[in-house]
């Protein structure tokens, strides 16, 4: 009796913890649930919007734009287990729309990555592997880059990321598979120098 | 190698550089900057169209105006029962005048002769 009761009151407690539940009190204005959301969810879009931004500034203003609209009309998402999706398509539609206006040159690499302290040989290599990697992605077309964000990077199955992308899955295969030679292209000249520079 | 090898060690090599990919990390600062952009963010304004009142209104009684009308249809009826319909005075039907629809053919007719 005592163990149904308890597992009542851990259900109970889990429904208003889970999405839903948090969607629910997000619905009555509940900055609370807007907050344990906000934890929940901010690290992955971000990461999907830092990718699609090429690293650029305004990623973290992009990342809460897509929150902000959450906020304000918490009604738009049907679904509150698709809440995780819904936030990355809507954050990747006000990116799409930023650059339409504006589009970074792939060159402009964020300054984090730039790092001028003097470091070790091997962390040196590394890092100027990961500057090419990165130089790379970021010249792939958006579509081609957010579907290997999501899947490569973001470790999402391909069902999950082609709802996001709202595509099917079929097409989720083809940008990524378009994606990979892409990539496969544009470090050819460096491809060898770069696994040996892994190996070492 | 085969071809089919050849891919798979590709595929491979290319995840392994993958892999090297930076990894975005959160700004510090973030989650307070969030707050700070929902602390100023306008709140809904629900602005309260007055009702207009509806034509009969909800507390008229219907018996008011159902009842002159059904008055007004039984006199109807017991005047046409007894013949007193026709408040005209005149009984006859007149004939009435033949209709005619010009086509405009005939003056057009007239107008080209006339011209000529």
């Amino acid at each position: 009796m005592v163990a149904m009761a308890l597992h009542l009151f851990s259900k109970a407690q889990s429904s208003a913890t889970d999405d839903g539940g948090l969607m629910a009190a997000l619905a009555a204005r509940d900055a609370a649930a807007f907050e344990t959301l906000m934890q929940r969810h901010y690290e992955v879009v971000y990461r999907v919007v830092w990718r699609m931004m090429h690293g650029h500034a305004d990623s973290e203003d992009v990342t809460q734009e897509a929150f902000l609209r959450l906020w304000r009309n918490p009604s738009q998402l049907r679904e509150a287990s698709a809440l995780r999706g819904w936030l990355i398509r809507v954050a990747s539609n006000i990116v799409a729309d930023r650059h339409r206006g504006l589009v970074p040159a792939p060159q402009d690499m964020p300054e984090d990555v730039i790092d001028d302290t003097p470091i070790a040989d091997e962390e040196l290599e590394r890092k100027r592997i990961a500057r090419r990697v990165d130089i790379a992605i970021s010249r792939l077309p958006d579509r081609q880059r957010l579907a290997l964000s999501l899947v490569q990077f973001e470790n999402m199955g391909q069902a999950a990321a082609a709802e996001i992308m709202e595509i099917s899955v079929d097409a989720l295969e083809s940008l990524l598979a378009r994606a990979k030679r892409a990539l496969k292209q544009d470090l050819a000249a460096e491809w060898r120098d770069m696994l040996e520079g892994l190996a070492e | 190698m085969s071809d089919m090898k050849k891919n798979t060690s590709e595929e491979a090599a290319l995840g392994r550089l993958l892999a090297q990919a930076t990894r975005p990390t959160l700004p510090p600062g973030f989650a307070e900057r969030m707050r700070d952009k929902l602390d100023h963010q306008p709140t809904a304004q629900v602005i309260a169209f007055p009702r207009k009142a509806a034509v009969g209104g909800p507390r008229a009684n219907p018996w008011l105006i159902g009842a002159p009308l059904a008055a007004s249809l039984l006199i109807g009826i017991s005047l046409g029962a007894l013949g007193m319909g026709n408040l005209t005075g005149t009984t006859e039907i007149s004939e009435a005048d033949e209709i005619v629809i010009g086509s405009g053919l005939e003056e057009a007719e007239d107008a080209a002769q006339t011209d000529t």
